[in-house]
């Protein structure tokens, strides 16, 4: 993330991937539901079809069955009476009829004149019964019939009434029985056949439509095989889809752009810091540290004040941790001891007994590079080690043998070293005994308690009894009142700071501070 | 196109008859003996053949005849009568063979008859009763019935024997109401065997009587026999 430009070019696209996949995602999500409830429509209409189909010819088999057990004599009036109504309750039986061999004697219904021996049977059953699909050689009328004969009677339906087309809501459907096409839908449409597709619903997108296969039958197997065409599956659920799909694509839209706004906001403060940090415009304020006992100032601790062009000021709580989230901590602590080294530049006749305290980030122990960069710096404005102490967190100091060289190293060179914020870190203490340290700063939480609890504080003492075990110094942070310091004056707490002394001071105010005490 | 019985055939029956009268039956007496004899009589009216030429002889007779089935209907009477014989024999332990326009029906012995005898037994009479009952609708049919053995014993009263087995279903039918005009007779004795005669299982299948069930095609366009009803 060197240049922001980049950054957001990288944040950008990150968006618009993040944009694209949940909405890919989303659609796909749409597109599979539609599909499904477009499968369980199909599977509900096959079923359908089949069952009326299986039922169709249950019955004819039925009816030939019980034409055959009936004892009429054949072609009489009472043998034909029995065969019209039989052929007319059956909406899609066509005509029944009475043979003997190969030659139709007499029978009933609405095939003209048609006597039809196709050549060769579709199938023929141990029963007895035989069987002729739909095909040129049942046409009769321009109707491709099914027959079906059993003993000396025989059944021909129309296959076309077995799918009532108002079932089919625009759809094409073909019914096969034991793997042959039994009925159509238009008729004259040439459909896939089953074996050549897989069951439930596929896209065919060579073709553009949808085609389904589904298998039912209980007593044979019956396949239904529907088709529709694409625009029509689209038309029927459009809505639905671009509905949801919109909603669905307006919200991530929404959540991304929250998000996108929220990091462009951190990206540009974090190029506005950069550019803060190299134009020097993040100085040092000076918050005094007083020896308690006297109230002679003794030192300072140096903090960073990010003033805007426009005259904001941006607050520390959000600079620094951004810094280090940013990368950038070392520089900030850098220019800030740039700041502070221009200062006591300026401010010659300041005497040695001022130690100025720098926070130090957790980066500028993780790297060679601060170390470096301050033994340079004091030696150029010709600074002595020993007037800049350090300030460490316990987050600091966690581990590892490398940052406690570094430490000890620093400490060689002269600069003091204090704990910030003891207490509120890790529960952990034994990096105190680890590292070579000076001081221990105790957090102002603690020192915020002395106020509102007894003065007996049991919370503060551990702290102070643990300081001197381990032979440091103490300061204590945020002293805010006379109540305060007398009791940690009473304990012999060696140093502190706080309002109830001065709140952090700009350059010139601090030097005016100073030169107002010391008189 | 020959349009009745042949002079020669006529010839070949008198010489078969004078042949069986001649002919002393060697073998051993049956178990029981039936009171009618087993030998064909002559006033059956039954044909007995040679060869393929009698049996195209008489197909030619037939094909002419009211019984024949018209062409465009050939193949629709082969399926319905093989849906009906499925229907009404299946469950016999007669082999049935449907070639293209011919049924092969196969008697084994162990069902017809006695051994080395040609009375046929109480189950083959039922059995031939149900296949008369679907030749006698499926009349568009030539019936050559043929008697076979295996190769044990003396072949001249194998072919004998073969002859009069044939003889003894072929009459059955008769009396089962098929005309005797669709039904010709022929021995073959061990001639046309159809398993190994070296095991016995072999000889079994061999010993057995075949009826060649032929589809009578008119050649003639045919023309609607029916009216429509209602």
């Amino acid at each position: 993330m060197g240049n922001p430009r980049n950054a957001l070019l990288v944040v950008s696209l990150a968006g618009a991937i993040g944009f694209a996949l949940p909405a890919v995602l989303l659609l796909w999500v749409i597109w599979q539901q539609t599909l499904m409830a477009e499968e369980q429509r199909l599977i509900q209409l096959s079923e359908d079809l089949a069952a009326q189909t299986e039922h169709a010819i249950v019955d004819a088999r039925t009816l030939l069955e019980d034409l055959n057990v009936q004892a009429f004599e054949p072609c009489t009036p009472d043998h034909l009476l029995a065969l019209q109504n039989e052929a007319l309750s059956r909406i899609h039986v066509r005509a029944i009829g009475y043979w003997q061999a190969a030659n139709r004697l007499c029978g009933a219904g609405l095939v003209q004149g048609q006597r039809l021996t196709p050549a060769r049977a579709s199938r023929i059953y141990d029963s007895g019964v035989i069987a002729w699909w739909p095909s040129a050689a049942t046409t009769a009328g321009d109707v491709a019939l099914f027959l079906m004969r059993f003993g000396n009677h025989d059944v021909a339906m129309d296959p076309r009434l077995l799918i009532t087309p108002g079932q089919l809501d625009g759809k094409q459907v073909a019914v096969w029985v034991e793997g042959l096409q039994m009925a159509a839908y238009p008729e004259a449409s040439v459909f896939p056949t089953p074996n050549e597709l897989p069951e439930g619903l596929s896209v065919d997108q060579a073709n553009n439509r949808i085609v389904s296969r589904v298998s039912g039958g209980s007593l044979f197997p019956i396949e239904v095989v529907a088709v529709q065409s694409f625009d029509d599956f689209w038309d029927r659920y459009r809505v639905l889809v671009m509905g949801g799909g919109g909603i669905g694509l307006v919200l991530i839209a929404l959540w991304l752009g929250l998000v996108w706004r929220y990091l462009s906001r951190q990206l540009s403060l974090q190029s506005s810091l950069r550019a803060a940090i190299d134009t020097g415009r993040i100085h040092a304020v000076y918050q005094p540290i007083v020896e308690l006992r006297s109230g002679r100032c003794v030192g300072a601790e140096v903090l960073g004040r990010w003033t805007e062009k426009n005259g904001t000021a941006i607050s520390p709580e959000i600079f620094v941790p951004l810094a280090e989230k940013a990368g950038l901590g070392t520089r900030l602590t850098l220019s800030i001891l740039d700041s502070l080294l221009r200062h006591m530049a300026s401010w010659p006749e300041s005497d040695g007994e001022i130690v100025y305290h720098l926070n130090l980030t957790e980066q500028d122990l993780a790297q060679p590079r601060f170390s470096r960069r301050l033994a340079e710096m004091l030696d150029h404005y010709e600074v002595a080690a020993e007037r800049i102490a350090l300030e460490i967190t316990e987050r600091a100091l966690l581990d590892s043998d490398l940052i406690r060289q570094r430490v000890a190293q620093l400490r060689e060179r002269g600069h003091s070293i204090a704990i910030d914020d003891f207490g509120t870190g890790y529960s952990s203490l034994s990096y105190l005994q680890k590292f070579e340290l000076d001081t221990l700063k105790i957090d102002k939480t603690f020192v915020d308690s002395l106020q509102t609890e007894a003065v007996t504080s049991s919370v503060i003492q551990p702290i102070i009894d643990l300081a001197r075990a381990l032979d440091l110094e103490i300061i204590a942070e945020g002293i805010e009142s006379s109540e305060q310091a007398q009791w940690l004056t009473g304990r012999g707490v060696e140093r502190g700071q706080g309002y109830w002394y001065s709140p952090a001071l700009d350059e010139s105010g601090f030097k005016a501070w100073y030169l107002d005490k010391a008189r | 196109m020959k349009t009745g019985p042949s002079p020669g055939r006529w010839l070949t029956l008198a010489l078969m008859i004078l042949a069986l009268s001649a002919c002393a039956v060697p073998e051993p007496p049956p178990p029981w003996r039936p009171a009618e004899t087993t030998a064909p009589s002559q006033g059956d009216s039954l044909t007995v053949i040679t060869g393929e030429a009698d049996v195209e002889a008489r197909r030619q007779a037939l094909v002419q005849g009211e019984n024949a089935v018209d062409a465009d209907a050939a193949g629709y009477f082969m399926d319905v009568f093989q849906a009906r014989v499925r229907r009404d024999l299946s469950d016999t332990g007669i082999m049935i063979d449907y070639l293209d326009q011919s049924v092969l029906i196969t008697f084994p012995n162990q069902i017809g008859f006695e051994s080395g005898s040609a009375q046929l037994t109480l189950e083959a009479r039922a059995l031939i009763d149900r296949l008369a009952a679907v030749l006698k609708e499926y009349r568009a049919t030539l019936i050559v019935v043929s008697g076979h053995t295996d190769n044990v014993g003396d072949p001249r009263f194998n072919l004998k024997l073969s002859e009069r087995r044939a003889h003894s279903v072929a009459r059955h039918l008769v009396g089962s109401g098929i005309n005797h005009a669709r039904l010709l007779i022929q021995g073959f004795g061990s001639e046309r065997p159809v398993a190994d005669n070296t095991s016995e299982q072999g000889r079994a299948r061999n010993r057995r009587v075949e009826l060649m069930l032929q589809l009578l095609v008119r050649d003639r366009p045919s023309q609607p026999t029916e009216s429509e009803n209602a």
